[in-house]
């Protein structure tokens, strides 16, 4: 009972703490931003280089070259280019690209859906296979499931992924003709409107269950081949956590008492195990956005991957921070939405 | 359960075969383009795939076509005595195809009084030279140079003519550059379709377009960026592509065993060269640079590149206009080099064992690091240490903006934008062009000034190939660099595809309105 004799409601108190705890690690985000922005734009403007001298062409003249600094404010000194740019920031604008001359906001718009969308099939890829090799491993401990799953994992974490890209598409795609070489949506054809920008969403939303089926089928290969790294730090994961819930002696007195064997794996001994494999998912998450540059390249998806690379090959400030700035905003979101159902998942953690 | 799943494979399998039928189109060509078209303003975009999306909406008064430059918007041209007024007649059929107004005099002059305002990377042919251009009739048009140019024609192959109306419809405080950098206001044989920025832009035949197309010609094509290598060659054989440009030497071979796929592979003039400081360090005294030049073993080139490129003859590429025949230019002689070297002010350096050298290249570009490997192995046996230098792209452009920062050796490739030696030449050795890295030789030398400036007004041709061949003569004899090879540009096709010409202006760049389909998957 309360203070004043009501009952008091702990889901109310729980639900205002989420909010609290939210709430305080939105206000977190701010400063980790703030340094990232500053890192970032320290290291670009510190390389050395010749951005306006490369996008003023070879036979630009001394004219041309000053012109076009004083038009992107690099003749400013660098903390006043910093102000302007934070500035910008602030009201969501990422600037303009030194090189292409097209907003920044623009290219994102267009590209990060892609990226996205390729990331989140990779992790379902990564999941939905990674955990029940996992199980499937650590409940055959030392037998051949188990030395199967090991010896697969190993070979998927040991090569690198651009590698198995090409060794994918050229089989499946050049001489079986199973999958799309590249693309993200057969080229002749219209696309669905945009919604979202992730394609499959877009195709179910429009009703067009064929090109969500395209869709699928084009992304299907990328998206196993990026998975393939994460996929083995899942399937590890998970079994070295099952094998330690197993040894739990709570499972000996569950066995003892005649609960089917399924129903400890699933209900009890996988609940304990999965924080750790679901904390190895959240992490992988934002590897693999950030490793889908090269599988990005290889498969011709139009994601931030090729907009990055060219930005850090042209020395492009606006899009190098842009883009850094992004995954900054997304991994803290990835990272509060882990903590968050850390809570669901186990009932012992308390969000204060 | 077996139900659902059958029925869930039933109605994916309708999918895909539905789909199949929804994609059959016309002649629609599709390219695997290993670099973004990021704008397709005029006034500022220019590099292969920009070229490649400007030549396709817009017309230029001159065009390029295999190895000739031939007017194109143009019918008849006549440049006074001494090159510096040009009048010229325009076709009286072209038209806008946003709007259907007339490519007359007005858009001409427009266009290139844009052009100069902005002062974007392709200005650099006319700033300075163009003063004044005039319209002298509904379709004549006056230029007026600053001074006399006798290549100006050439230089108009870049000079795309954009509608008026539009640009100043979407004018904005930028002279329609934001809205021409993605939208098109031309009248060339293409007009936009899809523009998907970061993958793919799609352009369709104007039916009626003034120019006329070829029998079998294409009914549009679409620019897929497939930034890989592998990926465009996959893409080829799969058929998921019809054209794929800046293929690898060593994937030729495999496309060429395909019988339904073959490699253009022709000799264009993208030059490489070891450009020496001719300004600071060992490199500025002229007997240190005629012993790297004779260091370097250019015959074995090919083999350890292991590609199609040319020797060079001189300083520029045999089949460009105005090569010097018979030039005194180094060969690998390690004895002579250590003539030069005994000779040179750092003669002291060199026998105590202490005279270095820095060779800047492009990092994990093998076709700059081997040479450089080479000519380090070789240094090496006289006793010169060369110290291999590998840099970003823009860090080695910004070692070339001054003396003091530029490299003792950089390796450069340099493309001539126009078919003159003056396009070759007045970039890379006059002393007025310091600060590109076309010019990371910081050559200077008056009486090469003074013959570029003079060939350039000089319309008589024999009088140039003259002063063309003393600036040759002189640039060798100095050794101001050792000029190594040119590579080919090499473009792959399925064998559907036809029309293609090479032009060495454009080496890796298609004209989309001279190919054909037959019979294309």
């Amino acid at each position: 009972m309360g203070a004043h004799g009501n009952p008091v409601d702990h889901s109310t108190n729980a639900t205002m703490n989420i909010y609290i705890y939210v709430l305080r690690r939105l206000l977190l985000v701010i400063p980790v931003l703030l340094g990232l922005s500053l890192i970032t734009f320290s290291i670009s403007r510190l390389v050395p280089g010749d951005p306006v001298g490369l996008a003023a062409g070879p036979q630009s003249t001394p004219e041309i070259r000053e012109r076009m600094a004083a038009e992107f404010g690099l003749d400013r000194p660098i903390p006043e280019q910093y102000i302007n740019y934070m500035a910008g920031v602030l009201q969501l604008d990422f600037g303009r690209s030194l090189y292409t001359k097209r907003d920044v906001n623009i290219e994102l718009q267009a590209r990060i859906p892609a990226t996205l969308e390729l990331t989140l099939a990779a992790i379902i890829f990564a999941s939905t296979i990674g955990i029940p090799l996992g199980i499937v491993s650590s409940l055959h401990q030392n037998k051949p499931p188990d030395h199967v799953s090991r010896l697969l994992t190993l070979f998927f974490v040991s090569f690198p992924s651009f590698w198995l890209a090409m060794i994918f598409q050229s089989a499946l795609g050049v001489y079986w003709d199973i999958t799309p070489v590249a693309g993200r949506f057969p080229r002749l054809a219209l696309p669905p409107q945009r919604v979202t920008g992730l394609l499959s969403i877009d195709s179910l939303l429009a009703g067009d269950l064929t090109a969500f089926f395209s869709t699928l089928h084009h992304i299907a290969l990328p998206a196993f081949v990026l998975s393939l790294g994460a996929l083995a730090s899942i399937t590890r994961i998970t079994r070295a956590s099952m094998l330690e819930a197993l040894n739990n002696e709570s499972v000996r007195t569950e066995r003892s008492i005649g609960i089917p064997w399924a129903l400890i794996v699933m209900k009890y001994v996988l609940r304990n195990a999965f924080t750790a494999t679901f904390t190895i998912i959240s992490l992988e998450f934002g590897w693999l956005m950030a490793g889908a540059v090269l599988v990005e390249a290889i498969f011709g998806w139009p994601g931030l991957g090729g907009y990055i690379v060219d930005a850090s090959l042209n020395n492009d400030f606006q899009p190098i921070m842009g883009v850094t700035l992004v995954y900054g905003v997304i991994f803290s979101t990835v990272n509060i939405i882990t903590d968050i159902c850390y809570g669901l998942i186990d009932p012992r953690i308390r969000f204060g | 359960m077996k139900k659902l799943v059958f029925c869930m494979v039933g109605v994916a399998a309708l999918a895909v075969l539905s789909f199949s039928s929804v994609v059959a189109q016309d002649n629609i060509l599709l390219y695997g383009g290993n670099q973004d078209i990021h704008d397709i303003d005029p006034a500022t975009g220019e590099n292969y795939s920009i070229n490649a999306a400007l030549r396709s909406l817009y017309d230029a008064l001159f065009i390029a076509r295999g190895n000739d430059i031939v007017p194109h918007l143009v019918t008849s041209f006549q440049g006074n005595e001494d090159a510096s007024v040009w009048d010229m007649e325009l076709v009286q059929n072209a038209t806008f195809n946003d709007d259907g107004s007339p490519v007359n005099a007005d858009a001409v002059v427009y266009s290139f009084n844009r052009t100069l305002e902005i002062g974007g990377p392709p200005t650099y042919r006319w700033a300075g030279i163009v003063e004044n251009v005039e319209a002298t009739g509904e379709y004549s048009v006056r230029f007026t140079l600053s001074r006399p140019f006798a290549p100006f024609t050439q230089t108009l192959t870049q000079m795309f003519i954009v509608n008026p109306a539009t640009v100043e419809a979407n004018r904005g405080d930028d002279f329609g550059a934001t809205y021409l950098r993605t939208t098109s206001a031309g009248s060339g044989p293409f007009a936009q379709g899809r523009w998907e920025i970061g993958n793919l832009y799609e352009f369709h035949a104007v039916p009626d377009y003034w120019g006329g197309w070829p029998e079998n010609g294409i009914d549009g094509f679409i620019w897929i960026i497939q930034r890989e290598g592998s990926t465009q060659v996959n893409s080829l054989l799969a058929g998921e592509t019809h054209v794929a440009d800046t293929i690898d030497f060593s994937d030729i071979d495999r496309l060429n065993e395909s019988p339904d796929h073959f490699v253009e592979v022709n000799p264009g003039f993208f030059t490489n060269t070891l450009k020496f400081n001719n300004q600071q360090g060992p490199s500025a005294d002229v007997n240190v640079r005629r012993a790297v030049a004779h260091a370097m073993n250019y015959e074995i080139l090919p083999e350890v590149l292991d590609n199609d490129i040319v020797i060079l003859p001189g300083p520029q590429p045999a089949n460009f206009p105005g090569f010097k025949e018979g030039l005194d230019i180094p060969t690998f002689d390690l004895d002579k080099a250590r003539e030069y070297l005994a000779a040179s002010a750092y003669a002291d350096e060199w026998e105590a064992g202490t005279l270095e050298l820095d060779y800047v290249y492009v990092t994990d570009f093998a076709m700059e690091e081997v040479p450089g490997l080479l000519l380090q192995s070789n240094l090496a046996e006289i006793g010169v240490t060369m110290n291999m230098v590998p840099m970003l792209w823009p860090d080695m452009v910004a070692s070339c903006g001054n003396v003091e920062t530029g490299p003792d050796i950089i390796n450069i490739y340099t493309l001539p934008s126009y078919g003159d030696p003056d396009a070759h030449y007045y970039n890379q050795y006059h002393s007025a062009n310091w600060g590109s890295f076309n010019s990371c030789n910081f050559y200077a030398n008056d009486r090469v000034d003074e013959l570029l400036d003079a060939a350039r007004a000089e319309a008589d041709w024999d009088r140039r190939v003259e002063m063309y061949g003393e600036v040759q003569e002189i640039l060798v004899d100095e050794a101001v660099g050792a000029w190594m090879y040119t590579e080919a540009g090499t473009i792959a096709f399925n064998a559907c595809i036809g029309g293609f010409v090479f032009s060495p202006y454009y080496p890796i760049t298609v004209l989309f309105q001279d190919l054909t389909m037959v019979d294309c998957p």
